[in-house]
């Protein structure tokens, strides 16, 4: 995949996904490379920053397949941040559908304008 | 390399950061290579994928001392937080920082002039003073002649107080200019190493 597109887009899926529900770390790894072919290391480093920057918080939860997992809960600044990066997305594919629906109705009316004979 | 290895020698290697950071991101480490064995990737496989913790260490430590020096409002400081950085980047992608080096000394060369010349100039006006008073005598024109010189010397000082705050202005953006091309930096080589 084009590494352009990725940058952004990973750090809208993780902040989406801890939006519908508390996770933590592999959760989110997991999730997003059943779909998108990411790299392992990429997501905590996200998290991380995502922290810092006061979008998500972090807590310890016991779990009964190891040590204590830490799981990443949405703040409400998180939550304005992933609904106007939501938001931003959607327009931008609706955009880019509509330029590719243009060029295929150009194609079309190409295919129709037939030489008149006499 | 087994999953000790990475951790211990990953754990020497961030050294510089503070003990509460370096935590965090050997238990993200931990978790990482335990839950995806435990989803069923080999030890060996998962390691891989991660890396070379040498490098990751040095991305790491660099992007600790680019945010470090971003958020930093006073200049002295951040000029030296600055340096850390770049010579945590250097570290890290040799051949890049070589690259910029021409340019940044240059301008750094140009900055510093004009810091040498502003403090040339201040000392100079205060040396106006001292002069207005141990030659009072001499100036023409008796009580108009101080004035004047008075006048002008305040406004030479005036004038270097001014430019000085525009060159603390123009300092501070070429730091952030330059540790923005650090931080780019940081990231190009993350994406080099993980493919």
């Amino acid at each position: 995949m084009n590494s352009q597109f990725h940058k952004g887009v990973i750090e809208m899926c993780i902040l989406a996904l801890i939006n519908e529900g508390d996770r933590y770390g592999y959760e989110l790894v997991d999730a997003i490379s059943k779909n998108l072919p990411i790299s392992e290391g990429t997501v905590y480093p996200i998290l991380r920053r995502l922290t810092q920057e006061g979008y998500c918080e972090t807590y310890l939860k016991e779990s009964s397949e190891g040590p204590p997992r830490k799981y990443y809960r949405m703040t409400s600044v998180g939550k304005s941040q992933t609904q106007e990066l939501v938001g931003q997305w959607s327009s931008f594919v609706k955009s880019v559908d509509q330029i590719l629906k243009i060029k295929n109705t150009t194609k079309e009316k190409k295919n129709d304008q037939r030489p008149i004979s006499i | 390399m087994t999953k000790d290895q990475y951790l211990s020698d990953l754990k020497n290697r961030l050294s510089s950061l503070s003990l509460e950071e370096r935590n965090d991101i050997l238990r993200d480490q931990e978790e990482l290579i335990r839950e995806a064995m435990a989803a069923g990737r080999t030890e060996e496989s998962v390691i891989q994928g991660l890396g070379d913790p040498k490098s990751l260490a040095s991305a790491l430590t660099a992007q600790k001392h680019i945010n470090k020096a971003t958020h930093e409002n006073s200049l002295a400081s951040k000029f030296k937080l600055t340096m850390r950085a770049m010579v945590a980047v250097l570290a890290l992608a040799p051949l890049n920082f070589l690259f910029l080096l021409g340019p940044v000394l240059i301008v750094g060369c140009l900055l510093f002039s004009a810091w040498a010349t502003l403090i040339a100039l201040g000392a100079v006006s205060f040396a106006g003073y001292g002069a207005l008073i141990t030659y009072s005598s001499l100036i023409p024109f008796a009580p108009l002649g101080h004035l004047a010189s008075f006048s002008f010397i305040t406004g030479s000082l005036g004038v270097t107080i001014l430019v000085s705050m525009l060159l603390w202005l123009i300092c501070k953006m070429f730091l952030n200019m330059l540790l923005s091309y650090l931080q780019w930096n940081v990231e190009f080589v993350q994406k080099q190493v993980r493919s």
